[in-house]
């Protein structure tokens, strides 16, 4: 507040009625005086008048009488004269004799003769004012006629007096004056009070709410006049009404006030900040302008000055430089670019502005520049602007050059460009993944990678097989449909030609035409734009639908697989002793790995495919968002420069940006991969065990004739699907890499022989170790003791084990193992010979030991050394402990060691893999509730609802097992509208062949749980598929055949019994020919010609559900029904369900699934 | 305003005469010696002529002019390369200015348009 309003008022305060009274009380007086004055002086003039009247009646009436009483001498009849005329008036009458009057005339005093007055008045009443009259007293004798003179005899003195009159005005006086002073007094008080309740009181409470005013809280009620409210207004009211105006218009403007003082302090803050801000800006910008301000003359020299910045942009001195040396040195001189400056600044010089003009357009408004930063070469951009400096003749004298550096804002430009992109794309994603369900999009984003992983795996191995060309294409192809039906249309149409360069490779390899392994790289370069695809999809679909865990699991599944091929790329080609590049090995050892590493050729392809991997892993990493560690495989990447020339690099390079990254990706990749669901304990199912070693065992054996066997192949494809199915990582890998080398021919297995061998040998060591754990784990029930203890004995005639498994009852891996091989009529002592080639070294004999050991303390020993085995792999480097254990002798631990040793190229796969084992053999398996997420829509209420119903009815009247099936099914999905999508599949699928179909869906409403669902849909694919392309005829050939041109699928669904669903695909298409299917078996060799003469027709028709007939080429007629029908039919049996199929020639095929509809195993 | 366009190359010829024939009357010569001879004759506003001519280059056309004392108008010089040499040459006989192509045509017209105005 200011001091004025801040200075306070000091006077008395007083009454406006106040000074009203004084005003009042003297006027009244005033006028009160002006009249009484004026009504004195009329009364004291009236009394005047009447006095001389009085005199002038004396005079007429007296004068005889008194005249003859005088002459006479008549005391009496004199005096009697006289008291008439003093009882008249309040006179004093003075009578003088002739002597008297002389004497008066003598002007004497003479007494007079005869002296009366008016008897109430006293002496003193005669004062000065005296009114005197002179009356001559006159006598006429009677006798003397009339004609005779009077005489005169005497002179009558009258005299008035005033008193009279004066007492008369006194007591006037006093009247008027008590009656004004009483008139004032009223008026006073009268004027007071009505002042103050009128006019005071309300201006006083004015006054008082005024000053009562808080400014700071003007919102309470304005000002009120304490009186009765009235529909007129008066001049209080008036000012009323404007006061609570001004207090309305003081509030809002006084809260203004108040905001703004109140904000003062923020706003000023924020004023400064952005002022700040400006100026941080502002100096940023002129920090980091990297603007080159500079001058050159005719010479093309940079003359001086310039600008503070412009060694800066140029990284090195330029004062005196030629221009076309500095600014344009990196030109290509031969260009016309070049040639064009040079031109433009040659010419310019010395001329006119014309001149001028006409070479502008030649110098460079943009400029490539290698920039030398501590003696690092780096790729800059530079804007140039161009300003002729003219001379008093108006020539060209110098120009002036602004150079800036946009290298980062060409960077920035190009990134939001790039995100702009992205962003664009992101909403046609959403836009298709809007109209699906979230369990669709959960299913196929777990499906589709595998997809191309498989594929993937194929085509990196450069097939030449018609058969692995095949399967390529059958991937893609479920791949492809499967993206339409979602209607993920980006993903489909990259597939679309992926699968058509497939189809190329597959008419040059039926052509007989040479195939090269580059002749892959297109798919595998769709396969990965594929991947980052779905990645897309996926994480979008994260973030949009909370499609969480399954899409996190499949990142953290490629993150890891991504990561094992960098392991498997590095140890295979670069090195596989990282551990050594560690700067706390001793110097030599550092340089002799080195010069290791220095002397490998690395192949360009080798690199790139390095590069490929890791830039795939860089997405992934992103998708998941765990942009620190991608940022360091972005670093890592970078490194791969100096992979070209190794021989020119240094160690310390290498170790830190190469080595050092490397290391830590992995360690930080296993970490994620195992916090996350994927790192699941491996089964205990001791069968799937046993069939996967006995399957090794036999591939082991057959190895050196495996092109002579005709279902080796196969058998090892059984092999490595069981182990991707199972998530065996380090077993699929290697098998994969096996398989992968089989399947491109017996030359190239040759060539590979000795790495074959080597994985082989890996094999039998993990197979070994498993046995141990297994051992360690089984040894607690009794019967398996029992038999290990006996098994120990054996080991010294191992054959003798043939005789004592019969009739062992066991769960462990090893007994199930030889017992499978027992039961093929082999001899399971064999195994341990096998594995003997493998895994013992020479003159040793207690390679039995390697699976069974009677040590007790098999655990902590294989927990430790594994630990140990993180940090360290140099068997020296290893604690006392555990190095005392090996060098004991100690068989797990020498097992260990081998398993682990550094030549292998997947230690990384084998430490997680083998901590997965442990976790699996030795921790209680928690019991996971994944069902928790699956359903949880708005949808799924009336199926709940029935479910429910069904579990009443159930409960009412079921026994316990049906109650939980019914139980169970609460969770389930309405199958018909989950089927509704394929629809579009089939019209998609039938036009593309020219072909009509009418799909319908009919039946009862079944539901699934959402695992059957996912196979039930997988299998529609197929099945749908194959329908259409080889079941339903074009519509030509069924106009000949006499049946509709349109031809109809027909789905129907329904519940024969609570505890299975089945459904019918039926189509009236052409119908499957027994004889050629068992022609085709027969030519394919999977049945003899007996076998096929004794087989049914129906038994026939399973021939299209054998994994070895459905491989064989899809397109032509018929053989193509089996497309896929193994892993129809096997994925239905794991469901506990099966499939059945029905054809009449000409008619149509109808395929019957049936799937177990609970949960219950 | 008549414009000499001495260019052995038809097809720049023909660019330079489209883009001038609109405003200026034109005449064309294919090489300095027909270019010589047009000048000789006639009186020009501006001579466009190239550098790299067969019989006649443009330099020595303008060093005929010269040393036969005929009024020699502005001259433009195209040539695809320049040097201080050339500059120095140009110079002496009276090169008035120098274009290097590709020519930008708008800057080109404007620099016509203010030498003929």
């Amino acid at each position: 507040m200011s001091d004025q309003e801040e200075k306070i008022d000091n006077r008395r305060s007083t009454s406006i009625a106040n000074k009203l009274i004084i005003f009042v009380v003297l006027g009244n007086f005033s006028i009160a005086a002006v009249i009484s004055g004026y009504n004195l002086q009329q009364a004291w003039q009236e009394n005047l008048e009447a006095i001389k009247k009085g005199f002038e009646r004396i005079e007429r009436s007296v004068g005889a009488t008194l005249g003859t009483s005088l002459y006479t001498e008549d005391e009496d009849q004199t005096n009697k004269g006289l008291e008439g005329i003093v009882d008249r008036v309040n006179v004093q009458a003075k009578l003088y004799d002739m002597d008297g009057v002389e004497e008066l005339e003598e002007g004497k005093k003479p007494k007079p003769n005869y002296v009366k007055e008016t008897t109430d008045l006293k002496k003193e009443d005669w004062g000065a004012d005296l009114q005197e009259s002179k009356i001559n007293v006159m006598y006429k004798d009677p006798d003397a006629g009339e004609d005779a003179e009077a005489e005169k005899v005497g002179l009558l003195v009258i005299s008035a007096s005033t008193k009279v009159a004066r007492d008369t005005l006194v007591k006037q006086m006093i009247t008027q004056l008590i009656i004004q002073v009483s008139q004032v007094v009223a008026t006073t008080f009268l004027l007071f009070f009505v002042f103050r309740s009128l006019v005071s009181r309300h201006l006083s409470h004015m006054a008082g709410y005024a000053s009562a005013l808080d400014l700071d809280d003007l919102s309470g009620e304005g000002l009120i006049l304490k009186r009765k409210q009235s529909n007129t207004k008066d001049e209080l009211e008036e000012v009323v009404i404007s006061f609570n105006g001004m207090k309305d218009k003081l509030k809002v403007s006084h809260e203004k006030l108040k905001d703004y003082a109140e904000n003062l302090e923020d706003k000023v803050k924020e004023a400064t900040k952005e002022i700040e801000e400006e100026k941080e800006k502002v100096s940023n910008l002129l920090n980091n302008m990297q603007q080159a301000v500079f001058s050159v003359n005719e010479s093309l020299e940079i003359i001086g000055p310039v600008s503070a910045y412009t060694n800066e942009v140029f990284g090195q001195e330029v004062i005196g430089e030629n221009i076309l040396e500095t600014l344009y040195k990196d030109v290509n001189r031969q260009s016309e670019q070049f040639s064009n400056i040079k031109s433009a600044l040659f010419a310019i010089f010395g001329e006119n502005e014309l001149q001028y003009l006409l070479m502008e357009e030649h110098l460079a408004p943009r400029m490539e520049y290698i920039k030398i930063v501590d003696e690092k070469e780096e790729d800059r951009v530079f804007s140039i602007s161009y300003t002729p400096l003219w001379d008093e003749d108006e020539n060209l004298e110098n120009l002036m050059f602004i150079v800036e550096d946009i290298t980062e804002r060409e960077k920035l430009a190009a990134k939001v460009e790039k995100e702009k992109k992205a962003n664009q794309k992101n909403i046609s994603i959403i836009t298709e993944m809007a109209n699906l369900d979230i369990e669709d999009i959960s299913q196929f984003l777990q499906s589709a990678p595998k997809l191309v992983e498989d594929t993937m795996v194929l085509a990196k191995a450069a097939p030449t097989d018609s058969n692995v060309l095949t399967e390529m294409f059958r991937y893609l192809h479920t791949l492809k449909g499967n993206s339409r039906a979602f209607n993920f249309f980006s993903i489909s149409s990259i597939t679309h030609i992926a699968e058509s360069h497939v189809t190329e490779i597959r008419k040059s390899v039926s052509e007989g035409k040479a195939i090269s392994r580059e002749d892959f790289n297109p798919i595998i370069s769709k396969l990965y734009e594929i991947n980052s695809e779905i990645n897309d999809y996926g994480s979008l679909a994260k973030k949009v639908f909370r499609i969480e865990n399954e899409f996190e699991k499949k990142l953290v599944g490629e993150i890891q697989n991504f990561t094992v091929n960098l392991d498997q790329l590095i140890s295979k080609n670069i090195t596989r002793k990282e551990h050594l590049f560690d700067a706390n090995q001793p110097g030599k050892t550092r340089k002799k790995v080195f010069v290791e590493v220095q002397e490998k050729d690395i192949k360009d392809d080798i690199i790139s495919v390095l590069k490929r991997n890791t830039h795939s892993l860089k997405g992934s990493l992103r998708s998941m968002n765990r942009l620190d560690v991608s940022e360091m495989v972005h670093q890592f990447e970078g490194s791969f420069n100096n992979l070209e020339d190794l021989r020119n690099s240094d160690l310390e390079e290498f170790s830190k940006d190469f080595i050092g990254n490397y290391v830590e990706i992995k360690d930080i990749v296993r970490s994620i991969y195992q916090q996350s669901d994927m790192n699941m304990p491996y089964t205990k199912q001791c069968d799937d065990w046993s069939e996967i070693f006995k399957n090794f065992y036999d591939f082991s054996r057959g190895i050196d004739h495996i092109f002579e066997m005709e279902d080796s192949v196969i058998k090892l494809e059984r092999i490595l699907s069981e182990c991707r199915r199972l998530n065996f990582h380090f077993l699929s890998r290697v098998f994969s890499d096996i398989f992968g080398i089989i399947k491109s021919g017996p030359k190239k297995f040759l060539e590979n022989k000795e790495r074959i061998r080597f994985q082989v040998r890996e094999l039998w060591l993990y197979f070994a170790l498993t046995c141990r754990l297994d051992y360690d784990n089984v040894r607690k029930s009794d019967s398996d003791k029992r038999f290990f203890n006996e098994m120990n004995d054996l080991a010294q005639d191992i054959h003798k084990i043939q005789e004592k498994i019969k009739g062992v009852s066991s769960n462990s891996i090893l007994v199930k193992t030889l017992k499978r091989i027992n039961s093929s009529k082999e001899d399971p002592g064999d195994l341990f010979k096998e594995a003997g080639k493998y895994l013992v070294d020479d003159g040793e004999s207690n390679f039995f030991n390697y699976f069974i050991c009677p040590d007790e303390s098999t655990l902590p020993k294989i927990k430790m050394i594994l630990a140990d085995f993180r940090t360290t792999r140099i068997v020296n480097d290893l604690p006392d402990k555990t190095r005392a254990l090996i060098e004991d002798g100690d068989p797990v631990a020498s097992l260990l060691i081998k398993f682990f040793e550094e030549n292998s190229d997947y230690l990384y796969l084998k430490l997680i893999d083998f901590s997965q084992l442990l976790n699996g053999f030795y921790q209680e398996k928690k019991d996971d509730d994944d069902e928790d997420q699956e359903i949880s829509k708005v949808e799924m209420v009336p199926v709940v609802l029935r479910n429910l119903k069904r579990l009443n009815q159930t409960v009412i009247d079921g026994n316990i097992g049906e109650i939980r099936i019914a139980a169970e099914r609460l969770t389930d999905i309405p199958v018909i509208p989950s089927l509704q999508k394929f629809k579009s599949m089939v019209m998609d699928i039938s036009t593309k062949l020219n072909k009509d179909v009418d799909f319908i869906i009919q039946g009862n409403e079944i539901t699934l749980n959402r695992e059957s669902l996912n196979v039930l849909q997988d299998a529609f694919v197929h099945l749908l598929r194959n329908s259409i392309d080889h079941g339903i005829e074009e519509q030509d050939a069924r106009r000949e055949k006499g049946k509709k041109p349109q031809g109809k699928i027909e789905v129907t669904c329904n519940e024969p019994d609570i505890s299975y669903v089945e459904i019918k695909i039926k189509d009236d298409g052409a119908g499957i020919d027994v004889d050629i299917l068992k022609k085709k078996a027969f030519e394919k060799g999977i049945y003899n010609q007996d076998q096929l003469s004794n087989m049914s027709d129906e038994e026939a028709m399973d021939i299209i559900f054998l994994p070895s007939f459905s491989q064989k080429d899809s397109v032509d007629e018929l053989s193509g029904r089996g497309v896929g029908m193994d892993i129809v039919k096997k994925n239905l049996e794991k469901l506990g369900g099966g499939v059945s199929v029905r054809t009449t020639l000409g008619k149509g095929t109808e395929f019957v699934l049936t799937i177990k509809s609970t949960n219950v195993a | 305003m008549k414009v000499l366009l001495v260019e052995d190359s038809k097809d720049f010829r023909k660019k330079l005469k489209n883009l001038l024939e609109e405003d200026y009357d034109i005449r064309e010569a294919t090489d300095g010696l027909e270019g010589l001879q047009l000048i000789r004759d006639e009186t020009f506003d501006l001579v466009i002529t190239d550098l790299n001519m067969p019989n006649l280059d443009g330099l020595s056309m303008l060093q005929k002019i010269r040393e036969e004392g005929l009024e020699a108008p502005p001259i433009m010089m195209v040539t695809t390369e320049f040097d201080p040499e050339l500059k120095r040459k140009g110079k002496e006989v009276g090169v008035s200015f120098w274009i290097v192509k590709p020519i930008s045509e708008p800057k080109f017209l404007k620099v016509v348009e203010t030498l003929l105005s």
